[in-house]
């Protein structure tokens, strides 16, 4: 079957087994713009790797638009972060997993709730519609809850906010989840994003986050993707930003087999500022992506994007950075680095930066470099009695750091750390989670 | 401790190293004096396992085993130790975390237990008492920042902290102020035992006012022309290396 008309069949039963009918029309409008635009194309600046399509055309990944399992999520994840103080709350298969935390979270003060009106989506997100990108168009037709977190003005958590979000099944699943961030608080909160596939089966696990910083507001958003080597994995996240918000975006992925990040910032009013950060070790076959389009709407606004990667056998890594400068937006500073490491000759990066600037008084600057461990410095660690392997790994933990370190939660840190070391020895299998898993063996 | 037999090596299909014999026993300080492009800083390159050069004849025995089949790695672990003329910043390697796995690596090869981290701190503590840095080690990255003579000076730290039978120093007092070349030279002499060996090599006898080597030799062209006791550094100083080459040429 095409692969098309594969997607207009699932889309066909989503909305039959769709309860929320209130619902029904934004995921119409929005499958009509799959159907318009159909699938990305050669050409297209935003898509540079059509290896996911493989995925789309497979009749064999089943659309997971129910949640009748019996599952105590928490009893078959268990975070690999053990140390980490922090009100967490589940997604399973796109669904949200409610628990005690919820209390918790009310109780300080942040509102976390499944929408389900259009009336409601429209109150939150009414200025950060995206413009017609085909995996988010079809994450906003296929997924399963929209769950809004919104951190109302003055509030400060007493401790960060994890959201897990897994994808699980016995068999081949597909599953898609929007979230709506509402920062209204101009205390400087913290959220962790950590998606995590259980279990050996192929997946496509999509995410869409829309982020709204109202003025004022500061928030730092940690996203972690450790995710199986069958799946295809992919979050866009659309950030629109008021005066003077202030966003921090960390993002690392130890492990995913495609992985497609893609990050659409705006910075809407003066003093507006974003900095993100993204690591990707990738290996084997793997091919990982970041996307990230920053638009300059207003004058003193600032961004700054540094993206780094370690890429080893035949693993492909992306790095496809736009800046845009409008042009009244004067006194804007834009930098932009993306750097690589190659451990293999097999490996490839395609890195793109992009500057597009209609203002004259800007900042502005982009830079990439790909290359390989120093000699020198390898040399100088293995004159110390350091083995070779170990000297790499030495090197590669030390490229590392320096997105490592943006994290300011010192156990995160700490924790991220001891898994990229994992992850370079080749010891992070994302089984040894799974209690599942565990008691299957 | 280190015997080297009629060792040749080239670079870049240049022969550097032309015929080197040298016998260095344990207890004893050699000095490598000689002009620049003597191949001075090839022979430590060579010893220390740089994999940049062709030997092209010769052989190395270090404690009676065959150095040059040895991984470079090995070697250190074995004892050898290259103080680096230009020693490398390593941006994101903790010297902590450098040292420890140094360290541990080294006794784990000679089958020691590995340092626990308040022991080894412990340890660090005491090496650093001998090398005054004047600023903490703790959150520095290798190298990365430090002055010509704080580099130099983390040299014979490392020296100092891994403990080697036997230490070559390359260039280590090149770029140093007065006082530095005393700090420098002090853990040398610190360093120094009758179970060990130094090898320095140096441009200038400056050095070897605070260390004393048992034997200076002079490197010309790939060759050791001349050997002796101390004296010959004096004499060298004095008459500067045109006196060596008109000695070679008649």
């Amino acid at each position: 079957m095409e692969t098309i008309h594969l997607i207009k069949e699932n889309f066909t039963k989503h909305i039959t087994n769709f309860n929320n009918k209130e619902l029904i029309n934004f995921k119409n409008s929005h499958f009509n713009n799959v159907l318009n635009f159909g699938l990305p194309q050669r050409g297209n600046k935003k898509y540079l790797n059509f290896e996911f399509i493989k995925y789309l055309s497979n009749e064999n990944i089943n659309l997971k638009s129910n949640n009748n399992y019996i599952l105590d999520v928490e009893e078959i994840f268990k975070c690999d972060v053990p140390d980490l103080n922090v009100f967490t709350i589940f997604t399973i298969n796109g669904f949200y997993y409610k628990n005690n935390n919820l209390r918790h979270l009310q109780n300080e003060g942040v509102i976390i709730k499944t929408i389900s009106n259009e009336q409601q989506l429209q109150d939150y997100v009414s200025n950060s519609s995206n413009n017609n990108d085909f995996l988010s168009d079809l994450v906003d037709s296929f997924f399963n809850e929209i769950i809004l977190i919104h951190i109302p003005k003055g509030i400060k958590l007493s401790k960060p906010l994890q959201i897990i979000n897994l994808i699980y099944e016995y068999y081949s699943i597909q599953s898609y989840i929007k979230f709506i961030l509402l920062n209204e608080s101009e205390e400087e909160n913290d959220i962790i994003l950590c998606n995590h596939s259980i279990g050996d089966n192929v997946y496509i696990f999509g995410i869409n986050i829309n982020v709204i910083l109202k003025a004022n507001s500061k928030i730092n958003i940690y996203q972690m993707q450790n995710i199986n080597d069958k799946t295809f994995h992919f979050v866009n996240s659309f950030v629109n930003q008021e005066y003077n918000s202030k966003l921090k975006i960390v993002s690392v992925t130890l492990r995913s087999g495609i992985f497609r990040n893609n990050t659409e910032i705006s910075l809407n009013n003066q003093l507006a500022e974003s900095k993100i950060y993204g690591l990707w070790l990738t290996d084997k076959e793997q091919i990982t992506e970041y996307h990230t389009n920053i638009e300059h709407n207003s004058p003193n606004t600032s961004s700054l994007q540094l993206f780094k990667s370690i890429l080893d056998n035949k693993a492909t890594g992306i790095y496809s950075g736009k800046i845009v400068v409008k042009k009244n937006s004067q006194k804007v500073t834009a930098y932009q680095s993306n750097k690589n490491l190659l451990i293999s000759k097999e490996a490839k990066i395609k890195s793109l930066p992009h500057l597009e600037i209609y203002a004259d008084d800007v900042k502005c600057s982009h830079g990439s470099a790909t290359g390989k461990l120093d000699d020198d410095a390898l040399f100088y660690l293995i004159s110390r009695g350091i083995p070779h392997k170990e000297a790499c790994i030495l090197l590669m933990e030390a490229f590392s750091s320096e997105i490592v370190n943006k994290v300011d939660i010192e156990s995160l840190k700490n924790s991220l750390q001891h898994l990229v070391n994992k992850r370079l020895r080749g010891e992070l299998e994302y089984c040894h989670r799974c209690n599942i898993c565990k008691t299957d063996q | 401790m280190l015997t080297i037999k009629n060792l040749k090596v080239k670079v870049e299909g240049k022969e550097i190293l032309k015929g080197i014999n040298l016998e260095v026993k344990k207890g004893e300080t050699h000095a490598i004096m000689g002009p620049n492009g003597s191949g001075k800083s090839t022979l430590a390159a060579v010893l220390a396992g740089r994999n940049y050069m062709e030997i092209t004849e010769g052989e190395v025995y270090f404690n009676n085993e065959n150095l040059l089949m040895l991984k470079p790695e090995e070697r250190a672990q074995k004892g050898l130790f290259l103080g680096f003329q230009y020693p490398i910043e390593i941006p994101g390697v903790t010297m902590i975390n450098f040292l420890k796995t140094s360290l541990n690596e080294i006794r784990k090869a000679q089958n020691l237990e590995p340092l626990n981290a308040v022991d080894f701190l412990k340890f660090i503590k005491e090496k650093k008492e001998l090398v005054p840095f004047g600023f903490e080690l703790t959150g520095r990255h290798v190298n990365e920042g430090f002055s010509g003579g704080e580099k130099k000076k983390n040299e014979v730290f490392q020296m100092l902290v891994l403990n080697p039978t036997l230490a070559i120093l390359d260039e280590i007092d090149s770029g140093l102020d007065i006082d530095a070349l005393k700090v420098v030279a002090n853990a040398i002499n610190n360093f120094k035992n009758d179970e060990n060996a130094v090898i320095l090599i140096t441009h200038y006898q400056r050095l070897l006012n605070y260390v004393i080597p048992d034997f200076v030799h002079i490197f010309y062209d790939g060759k050791i022309i001349k050997s002796g006791d101390k004296t010959l550094a004096f004499e060298l100083e004095e008459k500067g290396y045109d006196w060596i080459k008109e000695s070679v040429s008649s």
